[in-house]
């Protein structure tokens, strides 16, 4: 009878067990998990490296993050922006250097020039050649000041503003600028925006996400049908919600961020995804990258990666150890403890290509290490980057 | 004894009599319990003085807090732009008399769409808000929203729109009452009649009245009432034809849903017109300036206010004010609490404050939960009438 009293008198042979258990548990819990990412659809990361304070990181505070195609890796923080130099070390520009405001939150390039936009909360910048050029609301057509997204696309640099829209065009300098009285926007709050090769697509706060069609000057809206902030009524019927807090755009597949969820749309089906019902980690999902049609995700939560149907999710432990979770359609999840996490759950910025991923995060900057080198040449029937 | 020790002992004592309950900020404090505190304080204060002669180095200096800083925003088109600063500087006074030192600082220019949000920012950066008190105004409390989603500095706002707790975000707040709530629990305080009563709204033009009208129209419905389309009041009509399309929809019930002025004015002439009906305006209009421009009407007002809020005295009651005093309170107390790590993390909140309006809990997308009390304007004073569940 299993009492609790004759529960205690354990049989010699399963002391031993335990003894064997007890002697190769640290060696085991040592190592670096064994990695089979070859199924994936994505790369896995095997381990994270942090960066602070220590490394010239003059806040915490991490907000965007952006690697130039010549190599070099940029940050937006609340106190400037950051480029790391050859000796690892991040070097700092801020107002004193011509930007024009400290609170850096969006990074992009221009392909063509290699010109670095730069959205602040005062004001747009463009970095080349080693200086500053500001757009503001006074001294441009800069829709507002709190310019919370840009993008570039062709000859032209597009803007999200917390009161309209706006587009640069850089062969004559001129701006146009959309908002409530002159575009199918519902309300004039953008909150993100991503070009879209004859296409733009602003994420509006309050009024889901508009498609521009620059070319013939037509407006699209996409809408959470049901008009529910807090719950998605129907699934898969179109956006998850009209708040949008970021986008992006990526190979034909728009991703949609909000605080109730994650969306995807392909041009013809919206998915949608909730963390109930799904391996998302976090309905309040706040920043996605999009790489070969894989999503990058990050929430308050961590980071949930997923092509749709392949999640992996990394979190952050309550005694600060990474967790990599899994999860295959109709398997169970695998779960690993890592030896390294992410500098902070909560993630705001993303960066990602075949050589590695970084996050920007509330506290400080992390590099996930791929497992394999290279994961995308050994990944059979993965498309080609756009 | 020295003056330096009455003057402590006369701190604790008002620190002990000033504790953050649920009472009205304009009460007087009571002497009684003060003058018993002082008695008993004195003696604690004479045995720790006692306990502590001579018993080696000194204690060390206690360490200076920094001041919490607050940041409001007022853009000049705020209505209660006045309520609102005045109960937060009565919390920041009151919370200095306990000994929690708060800066109010307090921006709001004129400008283009948006200007808000270039406002909301330059607390949050230049003047290093550690928290942010948003306006009454739907289109300004947004903008201060989506800076709050990006910089994570907790927010409180005094817009009654059912859209300002739309996004979620866990560091965000709304201490005021709902309209769709308001006009619920306003509905439901009628006399009951055979069929569902006929309810007309007036709401002002533009984006304000969009959201009002949605929120009203909800509540109309949720309470089995019929309301059509609300009536928008642009800028050029004047209150009699106001009143007259009003008339025409012979309601029981006209839900003003717009500025005191206007709404004092619609009182008005409806009263003149011997309208038979009953007019109901926002808790936002619960205030000394509303109540002076009805006063002499024969009119009979309802509104719907926290439960906790005594409207039954004299002076006329400010919502407005009350409000926004219990908001710098709760910020302080959250700010408190976090100390030196993020304050964000201290949300959502999962336990109860004390406060003027009655006991501050929120619901997981930070709208407070809250019992109505449907109050009625009459013979010159609010009275209550009724309170409902939430």
């Amino acid at each position: 009878m299993n009492t609790p009293k004759n529960r205690n008198r354990r049989p010699e042979w399963l002391a031993g067990i335990f003894l064997t258990v007890a002697l190769a548990a640290p060696a085991a819990l040592q190592a670096e998990p064994v990695v089979k990412d070859g199924d994936l659809p994505m790369p896995l990361i095997e381990r994270f490296e942090n960066f602070g304070a220590k490394d010239g990181i003059p806040t915490h505070k991490v907000h965007a993050v952006y690697k130039t195609r010549d190599g070099h890796l940029w940050i937006g923080t609340w106190d400037g922006l950051c480029v790391r130099e050859a000796d690892g070390k991040f070097k700092r520009y801020g107002p004193e250097d011509g930007l024009s405001h400290k609170m850096v939150l969006c990074i992009t390039e221009d392909p063509t020039t290699g010109d670095l936009w730069v959205a602040t909360m005062r004001g747009l910048n463009k970095f080349s050649g080693g200086k500053f050029t500001q757009y503001t609301q006074t001294n441009s057509g800069l829709p507002n000041n709190v310019v919370y997204g840009c993008d570039v696309l062709d000859d032209m640099v597009v803007v999200a503003t917390a009161a309209g829209a706006g587009i640069l065009n850089l062969k004559t300098g001129q701006w146009r600028i959309f908002d409530h009285t002159n575009s199918l926007m519902h309300e004039p709050w953008c909150y993100a925006v991503k070009g879209a090769k004859d296409l733009i697509y602003w994420g509006i706060w309050g009024a889901g996400v508009l498609e521009y069609d620059f070319k013939k000057n037509t407006w699209k809206e996409y809408r959470d049908p049901d008009r529910d902030f807090h719950y998605d009524l129907v699934p898969d019927d179109g956006l998850i919600n009209d708040i949008t807090s970021w986008l992006s755009w990526e190979d034909g597949i728009l991703w949609q961020n909000t605080y109730f969820g994650f969306t995807r749309y392909d041009g013809k089906k919206f998915k949608t995804w909730v963390q109930d019902q799904s391996p998302l980690l976090s309905n309040f999902t706040q920043i996605v990258w999009p790489h070969r049609r894989v999503a990058w995700i990050g929430m308050d939560k961590g980071v949930s990666v997923t092509d749709g149907e392949v999640w992996v999710n990394y979190e952050v432990g309550t005694d600060g150890e990474g967790i990599r979770t899994i999860h295959r359609p109709g398997a169970q999840p695998e779960k690993t403890v890592m030896n390294t996490a992410l500098a902070n759950r909560f993630v705001l910025g993303i960066y990602v290509d075949d050589e590695e991923a970084w996050f920007a995060t509330s506290d400080g900057l992390s590099r996930g290490v791929y497992a394999n080198p290279n994961p995308y040449k050994r990944l059979p029937g993965i498309a080609a980057a756009p | 004894m020295p003056a330096r020790f009455f003057s402590l002992v006369d701190l604790m004592c008002r620190a002990a009599t000033n504790r953050f309950t649920a009472r009205s900020p304009t009460a007087t404090r009571p002497r009684r319990r003060a003058a018993s505190c002082r008695r008993g304080c004195i003696s604690l204060l004479g045995l720790l003085l006692v306990a502590c002669a001579g018993a080696g180095d000194p204690p060390p200096a206690p360490q200076p807090q920094p001041a919490l800083r607050i940041g409001l925003l007022l853009p000049p088109t705020e209505a209660d732009a006045d309520s609102i600063t005045q109960g937060a500087e009565l919390a920041v006074r009151e919370l200095a008399s306990r000994g929690t030192k708060v800066e109010l600082i307090v921006r709001g220019r004129p400008g283009q769409w948006g200007t808000e949000g270039d406002e909301a920012a330059v607390l949050v950066h230049e003047d290093r808000a550690d928290a942010v008190l948003a306006p009454a105004l739907g289109a300004s409390a947004h903008q201060v929203l989506q800076v709050a989603g990006r910089t994570r500095v907790p927010v409180v706002s005094l817009c009654p729109d059912s859209s300002v707790t739309g996004p979620g975000i866990p560091w965000t707040l709304r201490i005021v009452p709902r309209s769709d709530e308001q006009a619920r629990a306003i509905i439901a305080a009628l006399p009951p009649s055979g069929s569902p009563p006929r309810v007309a709204a007036v709401v002002p033009p533009e984006r304000a009245g969009r959201e009002a009208a949605r929120d009203l129209m909800a509540a109309a419905a949720a309470a089995g009432a019929e309301l059509d389309a609300p009536i928008v009041w642009d800028a050029a009509e004047m209150v009699d034809s106001v009143a007259a399309r009003v008339r025409a929809l012979e309601p029981a019930l006209t839900l003003l849903w717009v500025d005191g002025a206007r709404a004092a004015a619609t009182v008005k002439a409806l009263t003149r017109a011997r309208h038979p009906g009953r007019v109901a305006v926002h808790g936002g209009l619960v205030t000394p300036e509303f109540s002076a421009a009805v006063q002499g009407s024969s009119a009979e007002i309802l509104a719907a206010v926290p439960a906790g809020f005594g409207v039954d005295r004299e002076p006329a009651p400010n919502l407005t004010s009350a409000l926004s005093a219990d908001a710098v309170r709760l910020l302080a107390e959250v700010l408190s609490r976090a100390g030196s790590s993020p304050s964000f993390l201290q949300f959502p909140l999962t336990n109860s404050f004390a406060g003027v309006t009655g006991p501050l809990r929120f619901d997981r997308y930070g709208n407070r939960v809250l019992e109505l009390a449907v109050i009625r304007w009459r013979a010159g004073r609010w009275q209550t009438v009724t309170a409902s569940a939430p």
